[in-house]
């Protein structure tokens, strides 16, 4: 990616991002990643979301059920309620024994998205590690966009943990929007709460 | 369980139904379902070493078809 743009403890961000894509499956390096990534870590900014309810833990099960509503998504509940198969007691059981990544898998996998790996990794952002290229979903360069703004905003230039933070909650695509909804959250809030303690800090 | 005696009449007037319109709408709902259920299960068996004969003969079809149809997509994990 943009190493150089990154300070350490921001790159070593994105390391986790990718390794959270790897581990739940997914074959593409999303918002999301960077999200669990960023709450998961020891820093401020990780420490101001999760005071406000943003835990890995939770992120983490919207995640999974963003997964599932793709597994059962375009199923018409109505026309199957009236054969008296309720989709939602089926979602249930079926969340309830499954893994994430085997949910996650299957949500793929239903979804049919173009071929990965042949993808050009020239043409398409994304990240490398280990050989394995991930492209970027959407909403991610919006977020890294935001991200790099943040930085040059302030007085150095290199995108921090809080800037990927303040960059992740203002994006408007990719799966955060609907994460914070879930779990009753806002996006200024979350913002104020980590300005907040980046000012103590300093 | 008095909820599931009380919504048994609505089932079964449903089910009954012979408008085609519902009929044939939950014939393709219940397909879809199964579509998504057996990516689901396919995937989970072949997880755990099931062979493509064992989860065909699940299946009730042919080695070839299951193969045709998942191999693609489960063949590289």
């Amino acid at each position: 990616m943009m190493a150089g743009y990154l300070t350490p403890d921001g790159r070593a961000i994105a390391i986790r991002a990718y390794e959270h894509a790897v581990r739940l499956g997914h074959r593409y390096l999303g918002s999301e990643h960077f999200l669990l990534a960023l709450v998961s870590a020891d820093q401020p900014a990780g420490a101001a979301l999760r005071e406000h309810g943003l835990t890995p833990e939770r992120v983490e099960e919207e995640i999974v059920r963003l997964a599932v509503a793709s597994l059962f998504g375009g199923i018409d509940r109505d026309a199957l309620a009236a054969i008296g198969i309720e989709v939602d007691a089926v979602r249930a059981k079926i969340e309830a024994s499954f893994g994430p990544e085997a949910l996650v898998q299957a949500g793929q996998d239903v979804r049919r998205g173009p071929r990965l790996p042949r993808l050009n990794p020239r043409r398409v952002s994304g990240a490398w590690r280990d050989g394995v290229f991930l492209p970027h979903a959407p909403g991610v360069e919006q977020s890294l966009d935001n991200a790099r703004r943040e930085a040059q905003a302030g007085p150095g230039t290199q995108i921090g943990v809080e800037h990927l933070a303040l960059g992740l909650l203002a994006a408007s695509e990719g799966p955060v929007p609907r994460i914070l909804a879930a779990l009753g959250l806002s996006a200024p809030a979350l913002r104020a709460a980590i300005l907040d303690r980046y000012r103590q800090a300093s | 369980m008095l909820t599931s005696v009380e919504s048994a009449p609505d089932i079964a007037e449903s089910a009954a139904s012979t408008d085609p319109d519902v009929g044939l709408r939950a014939v393709a709902a219940l397909r879809a379902l199964a579509e998504r259920l057996e990516i689901l299960q396919v995937d989970n068996a072949r997880k755990l070493g099931w062979s493509w004969q064992e989860i065909a003969g699940r299946l009730g079809v042919t080695k070839q078809t299951v193969h045709r149809k998942h191999a693609k997509r489960t063949g590289a994990r």
